[in-house]
């Protein structure tokens, strides 16, 4: 990669009414780091160096450093966001607005200008502070915070235009300045004591080679293959895509029918024989005296019991269709299987596509603009939006599916569900007793016709032969067959009903088989991508690790003291990374050896990244011996072309010499790298609230 | 965010040095590595997105057999 390219660097910062910042705008102005990438921004201890740090920060991500936050809390002396000269002296009703604006430059020129800001406006006088999260501080109690956001880019006519869109500004710089890895480009020279020991940086270091090299965009698309594949198969499993099943159902309910059918055939040709020889029998009854008159008799009675047992076969017909037809009928059946239909053809034609779930139907209708997730639009009078919520209406009523496809208790928790149930409840007694008081009447009647039976078997012909018990006998033959006819007729229906239900359900099914067939292919692609990309991971994770470890190796064996005493650095496949002798064993570092292994580590690492992103060092050489500083600042100087390299330093680890060493400035400035030097100085401004006061200021001052 | 060339580059490497593994998979892989930057998109839209994605690819028998062959 040249470095030319990808070169991202932070022109000029501006900040207003910020920390100990009075006033403003207090602007840094920094060179284009191809040139000289170098620049040092000087203050003692408590000046504002840090603030610097933590504002570009909230700036680019509208939130404060986790770290910082507890600093804050710990350290009374820490400002809030807001300058607290201009924060505690508002008058009720006035405001004030701390401002921050970062103007960002790639090879080409201008990228973007962020800027962000706070207002802080004091309502009402109320006693007392409390903390308040947007300022990161106590204020006074009535003080009201609103922050806002804007950002300027070039269109492609190269123009500035200006965005307020937090998606559109939250993208851009996380594209540039992943929130991730601000550790590796706004980097806080306390984390270096994580290097004194292993066991406290090798999370460091691992999340360091995984995050710079943007790692996790793998560990995403990973995670949405495998979540889109899951979408997919809950999709085609809850259609029971599969034919195979349901289709030896159907041939087996198939061939039930056909066996069912024979037999009934067979029953009614068996009947109709035995009729027949009844009729002989009875004509021969007729012809004896008391015959004639029971058998006339008998026929009465059973006239009376088929039309009971009529009135029955009705009344049965006319529960079976309460209960299975019209109930399941107002809980809404045919409103699911509408709304089944609607979700097909919205799949069919593309308006949403399959691996969608149910609840982001919810997503969509409370979109705005109106548009499928996957960001196809929907016209306002598009008739699919009235589908959409028709399938919400239906679909997403958890309670009534539920109730449908239990079983168990239907019709009871169906009465108690529905909102015509005191009608259909009055339907179901009525027909319920009607059933039952037509059954005692068959009961009685039966019995009457046992009765004259008991007559008729006494019956002899005038050849002595016992007609009459005979022509009994095979009436009750007939009795049952009529019965078993009748009984496996019903049977019969409801079998060819359910066979036929199982045969439009395979139709159905069979036509969707090659929709099917393509989320099936979708589930396999993703699953073997899914594979792919963890295997893939572990190499290019053990590529990354040995790059690191060479480009750290570079910054440390220049920079270290004592060198001789180390032969290399190694990071292990667990991310350790230890100081070796010419032996390969462990060699132990020393606090400021440590903290040149971890700012050899700081720089090394961004050798694995694309993009050439600023690094901001707050407090790098601190802790370092002074032959090392030294060392280390030429080592950074010297390897970082075209980074832009700010250092927040103290002028104890800038300017002053230490015992034999020259001061880091005389080693930096002669190698030509070093393009601004700021000075962060105290100024005394005269109270405009309270005469005769001063606020202790800050400003920068180029030297 | 942006993808470092490193991971494309190692996908098409390895494409290069296995001549089972379908060409035309590593531009659906680098459509999927674009949408990175959709820090917009909750999980479900990112879904929604990726089986958009795969339209263009699923009817593509070397694609179909490669897939079969490494979701064991």
């Amino acid at each position: 990669m040249s470095e030319q390219q990808n070169r991202i660097w932070i022109k000029k910062i501006e900040i207003t009414n910020c920390g100990r910042y009075y006033e403003g705008p207090h602007t840094l102005d920094f060179a284009d780091p191809i040139e000289k990438n170098i620049t040092i921004i000087m203050g003692d201890s408590g000046t504002g160096k840090s603030t610097i740090h933590d504002l570009i920060y909230w700036c680019m991500y509208g939130e404060f450093k986790p770290v910082r936050k507890t600093k804050t809390e710990e350290n009374e002396a820490d400002y809030g966001l807001l300058n607290t000269d201009k924060l505690e002296t508002l008058q009720i009703g006035e405001e004030v607005t701390g401002t921050i604006t970062l103007t960002i430059h790639n090879e080409n020129g201008e990228l973007y200008y962020l800027s962000r800001s706070l207002t802080a406006k004091y309502n009402k006088e109320l006693s007392g502070r409390i903390f308040h999260s947007q300022n990161n501080s106590d204020v006074r109690k009535g003080t009201e915070f609103y922050a806002e956001q804007q950002m300027m880019y070039r269109n492609e006519s190269g123009n500035r235009e200006p965005t307020e869109d937090k998606f559109i500004i939250k993208n851009r710089i996380a594209a540039i300045f992943p929130q991730q890895l601000s550790d590796f480009f706004l980097f806080d020279g306390e984390e270096l004591d994580k290097f004194e020991q292993t066991s406290t940086s090798t999370d460091y270091v691992k999340q360091g080679i995984e995050k710079i090299s943007g790692l996790n965009v793998l560990d995403e698309l990973k995670k949405t293959c495998m979540s889109t594949s899951e979408s997919l198969f809950d999709y085609v499993n809850g259609k029971s895509a599969s034919t195979s099943g349901l289709n030896t159902t159907y041939q087996k309910e198939k061939k039930e029918c056909v066996t069912l059918q024979d037999k009934i055939y067979a029953d009614k040709e068996t009947l109709e024989e035995k009729k027949k020889i009844l009729e002989q029998y009875i004509i021969r009854l007729v012809k004896v005296t008391d015959g004639r008159k029971f058998e006339k008799k008998l026929e009465e009675e059973k006239k009376i019991k088929r039309q009971l047992e009529k009135d029955v076969v009705k009344t049965r017909r006319d529960l079976h269709e309460l209960m299975f037809k019209n109930i399941p009928n107002l809980l809404g059946k045919e409103t699911f299987q509408n709304c089944e239909v609607i979700f097909g053809k919205l799949e069919d034609d593309d308006k949403i596509p399959p691996a969608i779930s149910r609840k982001a139907i919810d997503k969509i209708l409370t979109s705005s603009p109106l548009r499928c997730v996957c960001g196809r639009p929907f016209e306002k009078d598009d008739e699919w939006w009235d589908n959409l919520h028709t399938i919400k209406k239906g679909i997403i009523n958890e309670k009534a599916l539920n109730l449908l496809v239990d079983g168990a208790d239907l019709v009871g928790r169906m009465l108690t569900t529905v909102m015509d149930k005191k009608s259909i409840s009055n339907d179901l007694d009525e027909l319920t007793e009607s059933r039952y008081a037509k059954g005692k009447l068959i009961e009685s009647q039966s019995g009457k016709i046992l009765e004259i039976e008991k007559d008729v078997v006494t019956i002899e012909d005038d050849k002595g032969e016992d007609i009459g018990q005979k022509k009994t006998d095979l009436s009750e033959e007939i009795g049952i067959l009529e019965t078993n006819i009748r009984t496996n007729d019903y049977a019969l229906e409801k079998m060819i009903t359910k066979r036929d239900r199982t045969s439009s359900e395979l139709k159905k099914k069979t036509q969707k088989a090659n929709e099917y067939a393509i989320q099936n292919h979708k589930i396999d692609i993703l699953n073997a991508i899914t594979e792919f990309v963890a295997e893939r991971r572990k190499v290019i994770v053990e590529n990354l690790r040995e790059e690191t470890e060479v480009s750290t190796n570079k910054y440390f064996k220049k920079s270290v003291a004592q060198a001789k005493s180390f032969d290399k650095l190694l990071i292990s496949p667990k991310f350790e990374i230890t100081a070796r002798d010419e032996r390969g064993l462990i060699a132990g570092v020393s606090k400021g050896q440590g903290h040149v292994l971890g700012l050899s580590y700081v720089a090394g690492v961004r050798d694995i990244s694309d993009v050439k992103t600023s690094l901001i060092i707050d407090s790098p050489l601190h802790n370092i011996s002074s032959k090392s500083r030294n060392k280390m600042a030429q080592a950074l100087a010297e390897n970082l072309p075209g980074v832009q390299l700010i250092l927040l330093v103290t002028d104890t680890e800038y300017t002053q010499s230490i015992g034999t060493a020259d001061a880091v400035q005389n080693i930096m400035k002669p190698l030509g790298n070093v393009s601004k030097e700021y000075q962060i100085t105290e100024k005394e401004i005269d109270d405009p609230n309270e005469p005769g006061k001063k606020i202790h200021a800050r400003e920068f001052v180029e030297l | 965010m942006t993808v470092n060339a490193r991971i494309p580059n190692n996908f098409k490497e390895y494409a290069e040095n296995n001549s089972d593994f379908p060409k035309k998979l590593l531009d659906l892989l680098n459509e999927f590595l674009k949408t990175s930057d959709r820090s917009d998109l909750d999980q479900d839209q990112m879904n929604a997105l990726y089986d958009q994605f795969l339209d263009k690819y699923v009817s593509d028998d070397e694609i179909l057999e490669w897939s079969k062959k490494n979701d064991e």
